[in-house]
């Protein structure tokens, strides 16, 4: 595993509410090559409290990179897209939607409210695993990230 | 808008009315004046014939007795009967005896006494007869009567007569103009009443009935007519908004159930893959076959899933129409199918294809799919694809001909049907969706879809679409 970042782990935060997809999720990156810690949080208003480092959330730091899906109970994936790229504090970390949807207007409205990149999960298990890693790989690789507040 | 035919309409009825009057009174003078003309010359005749007898009959005396001056005065006494313009006595050898002539009156002396007759002529009558006493003939009495009386009066009578004619004719007019609007409301709020349902589309709107005649039947049945039809639009609404409304969930309903359908499936293949990733050792043969089929059970229901998806969407996403040139999108569709094109070996080709007013990324998805039909459903050779195209009236027919497998015409009517297939999976593989989303496509631009094929000899699948107005060359 290669070290980023000056010799820290990259902070991965995952909103997702399935837990079948979370758990493949953290399957996919525990293989990866770069080495990176991943919280989780079930919905939208927790993901929110984690970045403001509200209770319990108050001793976690603020992430280098957030995949968010699109469908989550109570705060929809698009609200917490819109909060995140609205707010100076958080709008530099690069948000990768990670959904269901292969719908056009799906696409559309999440790059309007400037979400860094779209991808429609597989089906297929190997597909699922080989796009996480290709997540990882260039975003966390080949692409610089601006530092960590 | 003030309705014009309806002035016309008054304007006959009066037209009507005048002409009737005057009809009628003109032909009532006229008689009157020609059966008077008639008898001017009988009257006259007898008339004076009376005269004459009395004046004959005292003329007698004076020309038995030879008494000229008697006779004279007897004369004379014509000046009280102002037709009479002359008389004239002869005696019993025919020379004058006695003469009359009134004052003013230009006077042609007759010629010699006739014995006794009458004669018109220019507006005179003149008259001789007899002078008898018992049978002794004792002379000739002729009188002269001016006519020109007679016809004053037909003159003055027919003046009166136009005079009365114009005056009936204007009292009859402005009678009509009173009664008339009896007959021209009804028509008025007829006229008036669908106008203003035709310009408001408001069907609660009745005309009233003034009459029981002929024309309160009319507005009877013309209200009739209106509720049926207001019944009949409040239907429509009706209907129509429930079809939408129908039409809306049904929409909603597909989208959400494909939606949500798909997460739980994704669950189910992907953690039976991971279990055979994991585990897979562990399980012998049969296991291994036994998660193959059911991994492949739930990759197909996700992409039965997405066509269906995909199936609803080509009616709940449709663009409208714009100008689009076939040669491109064609070439796009080409383009997409590069990697099926390249395995295959396959040729594609098209002619010059014209431009057409449609939703460009649904054409572009009706010719992908039906090229890549026609490249997938190859036999031994390798796959050969031509598009054409050919005006038809006011459409242009597409054309996608294949060298490939054919299809049994047995089959057509399940070809186009959504997930009916004709081959197994093992072979060809597909949902058989392509087919009815490319209909659906067709449908939606208002054309049609069909084949021509033999199996073994290759397929063409036709394709109808209309040419828009900016396309017509």
């Amino acid at each position: 595993m290669r070290w980023n970042r000056g010799g820290r782990p990259i902070n991965i935060l995952l909103v997702e509410d399935s837990p079948g997809d979370a758990r493949l999720t953290q399957e996919a990156l525990r293989e990866g090559k770069v080495t990176n810690v991943l919280y989780m949080v079930r919905d939208g208003e927790e993901a929110v409290r984690f970045l403001r480092r509200e209770p319990p959330y108050n001793n976690k730091p603020t992430p280098d990179m957030i995949m968010l899906d699109l469908n989550l109970p109570r705060m929809d994936g698009r609200e917490v897209l819109a909060r995140i790229k609205n707010d100076p504090d958080f709008r530099h970390i690069p948000v990768v939607v990670l959904t269901t949807s292969k719908a056009e207007e799906d696409i559309a409205s999440a790059y309007d409210l400037r979400c860094n990149c779209y991808i429609t999960k597989p089906v297929d298990l190997d597909q699922f695993l080989k796009i996480i890693r290709q997540i990882e790989s260039f975003w966390l690789s080949v692409v610089c990230l601006p530092a960590a507040a | 808008m003030r309705v014009a035919p309806l002035r016309s309409f008054r304007a006959k009825l009066l037209v009507l009315v005048a002409l009737a009057t005057s009809v009628g009174v003109l032909v009532v003078s006229a008689t009157m004046r020609l059966i008077e003309v008639m008898e001017v010359r009988p009257t006259a005749l007898s008339e004076l014939s009376t005269d004459a007898a009395v004046i004959a009959t005292h003329s007698a005396a004076s020309l038995t007795f030879d008494d000229r001056k008697a006779a004279t005065e007897t004369l004379a006494a014509l000046q009280a009967l102002p037709k009479v313009v002359a008389a004239r006595i002869f005696d019993r050898s025919g020379a004058l005896f006695s003469k009359y002539e009134r004052a003013g009156e230009p006077l042609t002396p007759p010629a010699g006494p006739a014995m006794e007759g009458h004669r018109f002529e220019d507006n005179r009558l003149t008259l001789s007869r007899a002078i008898m006493h018992e049978s002794d003939h004792l002379g000739t009495l002729m009188m002269v009567y001016d006519l020109s009386e007679y016809y004053r009066r037909i003159r003055r009578n027919t003046i009166i007569s136009l005079v009365i004619c114009v005056i009936a004719v204007g009292a009859s007019l402005l009678l009509a103009l009173r009664l008339q609007r009896g007959l021209a409301r009804p028509v008025r709020e007829l006229i008036d009443t669908s106008h203003r349902i035709s310009q408001s589309n408001d069907y609660s709107l009745r005309a009233t009935c003034f009459e029981a005649d002929e024309l309160g039947d009319l507005t009877a049945s013309f209200n009739t007519m209106i509720a049926r039809i207001e019944e009949r639009d409040s239907d429509l609404v009706k209907v129509r908004r429930a079809l939408e409304d129908s039409n809306e969930q049904l929409q909603q309903f597909a989208y959400v159930a494909s939606h949500d359908l798909q997460e739980p499936l994704r669950m189910v293949a992907s953690y039976l893959q991971l279990l055979e990733k994991r585990y897979g050792e562990k399980f012998e043969g049969e296991a291994r076959e036994f998660f193959a089929f059911a991994v492949d059970g739930a990759k197909r229901m996700q992409r039965l899933i997405n066509d269906l998806l995909e199936y609803s969407r080509v009616n709940s996403q449709g663009k409208p129409a714009a100008r689009v040139e076939s040669n491109a999108i064609v070439e796009e569709a080409i383009q997409n199918l590069s990697a099926a094109i390249a395995e295959s070996g396959a040729q594609v080709t098209h002619d010059d294809l014209p431009v057409i007013d449609v939703d460009r990324t649904q054409m572009t998805q009706l010719f992908q799919n039906l090229i890549g039909n026609a490249i997938k459903f190859h036999g031994d050779d390798p796959p050969r694809v031509h598009l054409s195209v050919q005006r038809n009236g006011s459409n242009w027919r597409f054309s996608v001909k294949d060298n490939g497998i054919g299809i049994d015409r047995r089959y057509a009517d399940r070809l186009f049907v959504i997930f009916q297939r004709l081959h197994d999976r093992s072979r060809y593989e597909g949902t058989g969706i392509g087919l009815a989303v490319c209909k659906r496509i067709v449908e939606r631009h208002g054309g049609k879809i069909w084949f021509e094929s033999e199996v073994g000899h290759g397929t063409t699948f036709l394709f109808t679409i209309t040419i828009g107005n900016e396309s017509r060359p």
